[in-house]
């Protein structure tokens, strides 16, 4: 039966290639937005590795420039906040933070490797504020200020870039000139500080010099009960202490939620694209189906006649369909699958494993089937329960 | 062999209702070659099917090697007339898209003949209607009297029992129709193949063993 169906297939190559065709580029549209769309929850569920909740961002400005004055002002804010109940945990930050706009980048050699990291200058408050999670070595300490290299703590993805499998806790880095620079004390795992839809990026952390011309930002981990009284009470107070400064105050968790907001909009447009293209191309494949059969009453008709089943016509017209679809399949998915295999867009800045579009490509695949096959079972079975002599007479 | 009782059968449209069929009762014997004659829109074709277990009839009775078929499933009915029961249809009905050979192949995909036992069987059938030069060709390559025979190929490739004729000579040449009923008689003769025949050439039907007149849906003596 197979060859048969095969055969009926052939004979009418001119009929079936325009089906052939639709389904070679819906697969094609199906294939990019499933990858688009894995790809990005992939991104979405990897570790974000640091905890929003109760963050309240403090941008500061100061007017003056002056290193020394700048330290002494913050050091007085420290000293302020330290003694506030409402506020867990606080430390002072460089702009580059969660959910903002800016971003630090540096770069860092190792062995002919080069690779652009983000940094971060923090305090070691830091790690408490974040809930960072360390796996390797130790956090940064006030003592680090002291050393001759320069301590800092890189992330997974900085290791995985430039380091591979070496062991690199106490490894020291070296500046263009050959000067030693940095040293490594410890692994992180992501701080994906673009938020849920970036792809985690190399990174690492520094204690924040005491020699900054500009105070930065702050960083506080605030009681989950404390509000608005609290923070107008600060405030208040902050600007008694730092009169010609300027503060800003934004909430994490607003802020990521308006970042997921701009990543989710065209995700859910793009979504919406292709499933309104989807429900066009199973109602094109219906009528073509409809039309098809409905020119092969006599045929239908003569084939009961010749001992055909109801269900032997069905399968008989589904299996024409499967087949032209799946000659379809073998045909875009020998396209699709140039991509992994030519590792397009495997590496920055979009990082796209192989497995994401192996995956895209299955799920494009089962799809596609299954239009198919609900676009082609119901005309197949009504054609089926045709009653032969009717058929036989609609010649 | 086939046997008929009281059959009616009526068609309603619409607009209105068709007595196509009124109380037929016919008894056709193994071996016996019956040829059916009237005018047209008498009920021939109507007739032929409801034997042919193509199509119920309103009231009535079919019975045919003793079975009646009121409680046979699709799959039963399908494979009764696979076996028994080979058309020749009054428009030949051949599958364009499919070659002669595989037009003849036809019923024997619907039972487990394996293909190379299909091919040869449908060139053996295809040999004896005087076609096995043109298996490769598609049934718009062939003329009327070559459709005709692929189709009666068809009809005899799975060596039924039965065989229901609707003017296999209708639209051929007087000697193409003279041979075409040599084909059905030597059937008839050499296998023993119960043969119903529509017609509307009375020397035709004079061959036959027995005539039936249908008018207006009626028999008539
Ligand atoms: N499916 C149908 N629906 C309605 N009426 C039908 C149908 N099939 C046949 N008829 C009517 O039944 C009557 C008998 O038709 P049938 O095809 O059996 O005639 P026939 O004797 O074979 O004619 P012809 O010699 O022209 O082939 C006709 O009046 C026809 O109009
Ligand atoms: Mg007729």
């Amino acid at each position: 039966m197979i060859k048969h169906i095969f055969l009926m297939i052939w004979n009418q190559k001119g009929r079936n290639i325009g089906l052939l065709l639709e389904i070679f580029f819906s697969f094609i549209v199906l294939f990019a937005v499933s990858t688009y769309i894995i790809y990005q929850y992939n991104i979405y569920h990897q570790n974000l590795g640091f905890n929003y909740e109760n963050i309240w961002m403090l941008q500061m400005d100061a007017r003056e420039s002056n290193a020394k004055e700048i330290a002494q002002t913050k050091d007085q804010i420290a000293r302020y906040l330290k003694q506030q109940t409402e506020i867990q945990s606080f430390s002072y930050s460089s702009n580059n933070m969660p959910y903002g706009s800016s971003t630090s980048m540096t770069v860092l050699n190792h062995n002919g490797k080069e690779t652009n990291p983000d940094y971060f200058q923090v305090e070691p408050s830091f790690l408490e504020t974040f809930q960072l999670e360390l796996m390797e070595g130790r956090w940064l300490k006030e003592d680090d200020k002291a050393a001759n290299a320069i301590p800092i703590v890189i992330n997974s993805e900085l290791k995985k870039e430039l380091f591979e499998d070496e062991d690199v806790i106490n490894l020291e880095l070296l500046d263009d000139e050959g000067n030693t620079e940095f040293k490594i004390v410890g692994i992180l795992d992501q701080f994906k500080f673009q938020g849920e839809f970036s792809p985690a990026r190399a990174g690492f952390f520094r204690l924040m010099p005491d020699s900054l011309n500009y105070p930065g930002s702050m960083m506080l981990k605030i009681q989950p009960n404390a509000g608005a009284a609290f923070e107008a009470k600060m405030m208040k107070q902050l600007n008694k202490m730092a009169g010609n400064w300027s503060f800003n105050i934004s909430y994490m968790e607003e802020s990521r939620k308006s970042r997921l907001r701009e990543t989710q909009v065209p995700i859910i447009v793009l979504m919406t694209i292709c499933g309104f293209l989807l429900f066009n191309v199973a109602l094109g494949l219906f009528g073509i189906l409809w039309s098809n059969i409905n020119k092969r009453k006599a045929e239908i008709g003569i084939r009961r006649a010749m001992g055909a089943t109801k269900n032997g016509l069905n399968w008989q017209f589904i299996g024409e369909m499967m087949m032209i679809c799946t000659f379809s399949l073998v045909l875009s998915t020998f396209f699709a699958i140039q991509l992994p295999l030519l590792k397009v867009f495997s590496g920055p800045p979009f990082f796209i494993s192989v497995w994401i579009y192996f995956l895209a490509i299955f799920v494009s695949i089962l799809i596609i089937y299954g239009i198919v096959l609900i676009c082609s079972y119901f005309p197949s079975r009504q054609a089926a329960q045709l009653h032969p002599a009717v058929a036989l007479h609609e010649e | 062999m086939i046997k008929l009782s009281q059959i009616e059968k009526v068609y309603t449209t619409k607009t209105i209702e068709t007595l196509a069929l009124n109380n037929i009762n016919l008894d056709i014997m193994k071996g016996e070659f019956v040829s059916i004659m009237g005018p047209s829109g008498c009920g021939k074709s109507t007739l032929l099917n409801i034997m042919g277990l193509l199509d119920d009839p309103s009231t009535g009775q079919v019975e045919i090697n003793g079975e009646s078929f009121a409680r046979f499933s699709d799959k039963q009915l399908a494979k009764f007339r696979n076996n028994t029961i080979g058309f020749i249809f009054q428009s030949y009905h051949l599958i364009n898209d499919l070659s002669v050979i595989d037009n003849v192949e036809l019923p024997l995909l619907y039972r487990n003949v394996s293909s190379s036992e299909r091919r040869k069987l449908a060139s053996e059938a295809l040999e004896k209607v005087g076609l096995a030069n043109r298996m490769k060709h598609f049934p718009s390559q062939l003329s009327g009297g070559q459709k005709q025979r692929v189709a009666i190929a068809r009809a005899i490739v799975g060596r039924p029992q039965i065989i229901l004729a609707d003017e296999p000579t209708g639209n051929l040449d007087s000697v193409m129709g003279n041979e075409v009923m040599d084909i059905l008689l030597k059937l008839n003769e050499q296998e023993d193949t119960t043969i119903v025949m529509v017609t509307h050439d009375e020397s035709m039907a004079q061959k036959t063993h027995r005539l039936i007149r249908l008018f207006d849906g009626s028999q008539v003596n």
